[in-house]
């Protein structure tokens, strides 16, 4: 008898492996050409565990911030690869090749444009999404070590932007520069990259160049990958005033959820809107080239994005931009090891939000500060 | 410092007391080689009549021999050799410049429409009202059991 039933079950087995809904493989509908395509690509690269399911608050624009910097970083790539046909990383023709860049070659002006205006839109939604992850409570645990790998992509992305600002080799840039190699002085041994004596053969500017088409860049690829799969292994933190799972550590599993693919579509549609304003402000605010550097004189001041520090030089002199970067960004690193509390609504963390309320504000304050203070000079003083 | 004081009337030509310091510190100055002291002192008589334009070309010649000798710059060197002013802004939009004018408003027009095409189907307002429905639906034991109580 159970031979008769086993021998029953692997009849209904193989039956259920050679039909498909009710049908045999014969009868059942052929999958379109696309459907097929994307079958195979996904046998063999596995695009399918993009599908992971995310919670639907992650959907706004608040909480695609960090892929809205992501798709400003591709287009920054994009942009960057086509300027590197055309720059010339030497002193004497750096500046000139610039000039090439905007007046000869064909939308290389709007090239540019969009590069520099990238530049700033990464910084700025980089900026936003830090203090969107900082007023939700996304950093707590088990999300620590990627606020971290998110502070240390933010100090990239302003390394990033400074030395672009050197490389169009006007006085700015230089100036610019020239600020770098003190702070790289006044680090002693620890600034030596930063020096001109590391290697003195060679012009500063080229090595600076290497830093910010390979090294940054790389460095910044490599932490953007890490800090997106652990969003992945950690999943998307809770939204503060939605309800939490007993861990307090993810949505709950009530929440709706979409596939991360949609999440990934939303983000391109930002992608899109912030291509099409990079290309309007490229063509209607190209950004400047300045002057041909001379070296000792000091008649310029930084990008907006420094003027914080601008202003801390001109009262307690160049050191204070060290120091300010390091209070700032040992700030940002230590968040996650003060503010351990479970509570991610920001009324429930009083203490936290009014220092981080307190930092932007000097932030801002300093930076406001520079329109009325004079260009005063630091370097050498 | 005659560099620097070409660097000073690019940067504020209305204001010629820092290059006129740099030239006279620069006729002062011990080492003197490749400079052109002659021309030095024609450019500062031109800068102090008001001719800046003669006085830029004068300090540009006058160094032009110590530029003739210049190794390829290395370290912190500015590889200067001629200072340009600023890149003038441009004066109009080409017919180029409208095209992608148009094309990004048409791209920021797509995604905004693909973005609210593609937005969650609740906000978090919606969100919250749903998962507190949901978590009363939980508490509140099902009809069958409700009338089973009853019935004890």
């Amino acid at each position: 008898m159970s031979g008769h039933g086993e021998r029953s079950g692997e009849s209904d087995m193989n039956d259920e492996t050679a039909r498909i809904g009710g049908q045999t493989p014969a009868q059942a509908p052929r999958p379109g050409r696309a459907r097929r395509l994307m079958d195979v690509i996904d046998e063999r690269l596995g695009i399918g565990a993009l599908g992971y399911a995310v919670p639907e608050h992650a959907n706004s624009l608040a909480w695609s911030l960090g892929g809205v910097t992501a798709a400003a970083f591709g287009i920054l790539m994009l942009s960057g690869i086509l300027l590197v046909q055309f720059y010339s990383p030497t002193p004497e023709t750096a500046n000139q090749s610039v000039r090439g860049i905007v007046n000869d070659v064909w939308g290389g002006s709007v090239l540019r444009g969009v590069h520099f205006w990238a530049s700033q839109a990464m910084y700025v939604t980089a900026a936003l999404h830090l203090i969107r992850v900082f007023v939700t409570g996304s950093f707590k645990r088990p999300r620590e070590g990627n606020w971290l790998i998110g502070v240390a992509l933010f100090a990239l992305i302003t390394l990033a932007l400074f030395t672009g600002t050197v490389l169009k080799w006007d006085q700015e840039g230089f100036e610019a520069l020239g600020h770098n190699v003190e702070i790289g002085n006044l680090l002693g041994g620890a600034g030596f990259w930063f020096s001109a004596e590391f290697a003195n053969q060679v012009s500063i500017l080229v090595r600076i160049y290497g830093a910010h088409v390979v090294i940054l860049p790389g460095t910044i690829l490599v932490l953007m990958t890490l800090h997106g799969l652990l969003v992945k292994r950690h999943k998307i933190s809770p939204h503060p005033s939605l309800p939490a799972d007993v861990s307090g550590e993810q949505a709950a599993a009530v929440e709706p959820t979409e596939p991360f693919t949609h999440h990934l579509r939303r983000i391109g549609a930002f992608g899109l809107v912030l291509a099409g304003v990079l290309g309007i402000l490229a063509v209607l605010l190209p950004p400047p080239v300045g002057a041909t550097p001379v070296a000792g004189i000091e008649v310029t001041r930084p990008p907006w994005n420094f003027w914080w520090l601008y202003t801390l030089e001109d009262w307690f002199g160049l050191p204070a931009i060290l120091f300010a970067e390091i209070a700032f960004f040992l700030f940002l690193a230590a968040v996650p090891f003060v503010d351990r509390s479970r509570n991610r609504l920001w009324r429930r963390r009083p203490v936290s939000i009014a220092a981080g309320l307190l930092l932007l504000l000097s932030i801002l304050t300093l930076t406001l500060l520079i329109l009325v203070l004079p260009v005063k000079e630091h370097l050498g003083a | 410092m005659v560099q620097q004081a070409l660097g000073h009337l690019v940067h504020d030509p209305g204001n010629i007391g820092p290059a006129l310091e740099k030239i006279d510190a620069a006729l002062a100055a011990p080492d003197q080689d490749g400079v052109s002291v002659a021309e030095l002192e024609q450019a500062k008589a031109a800068l102090q009549t008001g001719n800046s334009t003669q006085g830029r070309v004068l300090l540009q010649e006058s160094i032009s021999v110590a530029l003739s000798t210049l190794r390829p710059a290395t370290g912190e060197e500015t590889g200067t050799t001629v200072l340009l002013d600023p890149l003038p802004p441009r004066s109009g939009l080409t017919g180029a410049d409208w095209g992608i004018l148009t094309v990004s408003m048409l791209a920021v027009l797509t995604g905004l429409v693909l973005a609210y095409m593609f937005r969650p189907a609740e906000n978090v307002h919606e969100l919250r009202l749903l998962l507190a429905w949901k978590h009363r639906r939980q508490e509140v034991p099902p009809k069958h059991e409700r009338s089973r109580r009853k019935e004890r």
